[in-house]
């Protein structure tokens, strides 16, 4: 049996349920569940609001620590940190579970997943890498940002149940425990940058660079799509999945965010893809979801007397720099 | 096999006792080159000048980067100048600070088998070691750049030359920016090249970076890792520093006996043994137990005053 999940907090439910809606036309063999960084008792969204997909609340899959990673994670972090926790319920708790597949809630699913399930026969892990030909531009995102952050994107992965899978698990939970956290300087972006060590410290690591897997706004520059009656096709192949990272309904003209080589404008290719994605996520409530702040999240304090404690500072600040 | 393969190394002129001695250690058969970055007063014939190489960006690199930066962006413009020598089908990369000790078959067949082979710099999870942390290998790089094998084909030199031309201006250490001279750009290798090999024998290139996880032995006239692989080829640069943490690392590993002789051999080409950049100490900031102690209270003085307690709370 094959189970994809998603992880997201209740502001993120229109984009998970977008997700659901695709996997359940194109995939309705795979069990999909919605893992929710977040807690409906506290939230009181109206029944008529709730998800038809199966909803696994964080704290119901038991987490030895849960409070202390709360308090040193943002929802970015918590979102992601939690990711190979989830990995581990699945695996050790629901009964004849052979595939596990998480996908980032920004993801549709435009085609069965016939193939992955079949590299998973042979395979325990399978990545897909953020790129698969060079950028020789250095515009953003460039090669060197991949570098800081992970070559493999973790908006997507898929683990067979197997010793080697369980160990990464086991290895990933321990470092996202504590170390979740953006510190470039450090080597550390989320969960994303560990999985770098996959193909080094095991072995039957699969790198699928199809590019209708996982499309984004880091491959646009190798990949061209085409609309046709059978559907989206990219480079002559058709669409698989595709990752709209970073894109807002409420900025429709923003391809994502995080990028700055293309607009629509030089895009166009990309309209159908992203119109109907657009429909999508209004059509499934995205204001209305976006309002709720994540139960996990304390309220940040705003420090008052910025302009007297940066005077203040200034002085230390001057001689560390010198030191 | 042996005519068509060209092994070399690239150095400063001050380390070119290195890889004298590591010329000493290859089969006598095969061909060796030495990359020189710098002046160095030899008759030689097997040294190669850098600025000698027909490539336009050369002076501009010369400008732009210091020597430990240079002799790394240096090493694709050597490996495709060799590679277009007449009848050469491999080239082989070792640092010059490497002592092949082993079989030299090995390497030999895996260089023909693929168009790239690099090895890990590490191939099992640790936690956690006297050489450093694991996130320390993910923004330094998950590859070695101390050895490299290229086999002649389409698909290698455009590996080169995509190497070259990031080498030429993004070959500074700085980690902050995704760089580590040349080294953090092999990430890329197995996603956007085919036919290359990450080989994983933990005989291979054992270094002060994977000491935690091998133990050497002496056994019938041969070093053994592991008690299982036969040693083929030590990279000695970060073991060269001084410093009781690094000597530590060495002698639990059982590499002490092989780190003594090492440098006995190098004693037939040099009365002083020049310093090595080492990635580790470059990352362990040197300073002084006062000068680390000033800057921690000049930290705290900064955090207080910027988390005084005087706010309100509110919600994103």
């Amino acid at each position: 049996m094959t189970l994809a999940f998603t992880l997201c907090s209740i502001n993120y439910l229109a984009q998970a349920r977008t997700l659901g809606d695709s996997l359940k036309r194109t995939n309705p063999h795979i069990r999909f569940v919605i893992g929710l960084v977040d807690r409906l008792d506290t939230a009181n969204v109206p029944v008529d609001k709730l998800p038809e997909f199966e909803l696994l609340e964080l704290h119901r899959i038991g987490i030895d620590g849960l409070d202390e990673m709360c308090e040193h994670y943002n929802i970015t972090e918590l979102n992601t940190a939690v990711k190979p926790y989830f990995f581990k319920y699945f695996f050790g708790k629901v009964p004849q579970v052979k595939n596990v597949i998480y996908f980032d809630p920004d993801i549709i699913v435009y085609q069965p997943l016939a193939e992955l399930e079949a590299l998973l026969e042979k395979n325990d892990f399978v990545l897909t890498p953020h790129l698969a030909t060079p950028i020789e531009d250095q515009l953003t995102p460039n090669e060197l940002h991949h570098l800081n952050t992970g070559v493999y994107n973790l908006g997507f992965i898929a683990l067979h149940k197997s010793p080697e899978a369980l160990d990464f698990v086991k290895w990933w939970e321990e470092k996202l425990f504590d170390e979740c956290k953006i510190d470039l300087c450090n080597g550390l972006f989320v969960d994303q940058h560990w999985v770098n060590f996959a193909p080094v410290f095991w072995n039957n690591v699969h790198v699928e660079k199809h590019p209708g897997w996982n499309a984004a706004y880091w491959n646009l520059h190798e990949r061209t799509f085409t609309e046709e009656e059978k559907g989206h096709f990219v480079n002559g192949q058709p669409v698989v999945f595709f990752h709209y990272s970073g894109y807002d309904p409420a900025k429709p003209s923003v391809i994502s965010k995080y990028q700055n080589r293309f607009t629509f404008e030089q895009r166009p290719d990309l309209n159908p893809l992203f119109d109907y994605y657009r429909d999508e996520l209004l059509r499934n409530h995205n204001a209305y979801y976006r309002q709720f702040p994540c139960y996990y999240i304390k309220s940040e304090p705003l420090y008052k007397y910025q302009r007297i404690r940066a005077l203040l500072k200034k002085p230390f600040e001057k001689w560390l720099a010198r030191l | 096999m042996a005519g068509k393969t060209l092994i070399f190394t690239v150095c400063s002129a001050e380390h070119y006792p290195f890889a004298q001695v590591l010329a000493d250690s290859l089969p006598k058969e095969l061909t060796f080159k030495i990359g020189m970055v710098g002046e160095v007063a030899t008759s030689d014939l097997n040294v190669v000048q850098f600025r000698e190489l027909p490539f336009e960006v050369i002076p501009e690199m010369h400008q732009r980067y210091d020597t430990p930066a240079l002799v790394a962006a240096a090493k694709p413009f050597f490996a495709s100048y060799f590679l277009l020598q007449n009848g050469i089908e491999h080239v082989i990369y070792f640092d010059p600070t490497t002592f092949v000790f082993g079989n030299f078959d090995d390497i030999l067949q895996k260089s023909t088998t693929y168009d790239i082979v690099l090895t890990p710099r590490l191939t099992r999870k640790f936690g956690k070691s006297t050489y450093g942390d694991e996130k320390m290998f993910l923004n330094t790089g998950m590859y070695d750049n101390g050895f490299f094998a290229v086999r002649k084909s389409q698909n290698t030199f455009r590996f080169l030359e995509w190497w070259q031309q990031r080498l030429t201006d993004r070959a500074y250490l700085d980690l902050c920016n995704g760089m580590n001279h040349d080294q953090l750009w092999l990430n890329y290798v197995p996603i956007l090249f085919e036919n290359s090999c990450i080989y994983k024998n933990i005989g291979w290139n054992v270094g002060l970076q994977n000491l935690h996880e091998r133990v050497l032995t002496f056994k019938d006239n041969k070093w053994v890792v592991n008690l299982t692989e036969p040693l083929v080829f030590f990279n000695f640069k970060e073991c060269l520093e001084e410093g009781t943490e690094v000597k530590k690392m060495i002698k639990d590993s059982g590499a002490a006996k092989l780190l003594s002789s090492y440098k006995e051999r190098l004693k037939q080409y040099t009365a002083v043994i020049p310093p090595v950049f080492s990635l580790r100490k470059s990352l362990h900031s040197p300073d002084s137990a006062f000068r680390k102690g000033l800057k921690d209270m000049l930290r705290t003085i900064v955090d207080t005053i910027t988390y005084f307690p005087i706010y309100h709370k509110i919600s994103k």
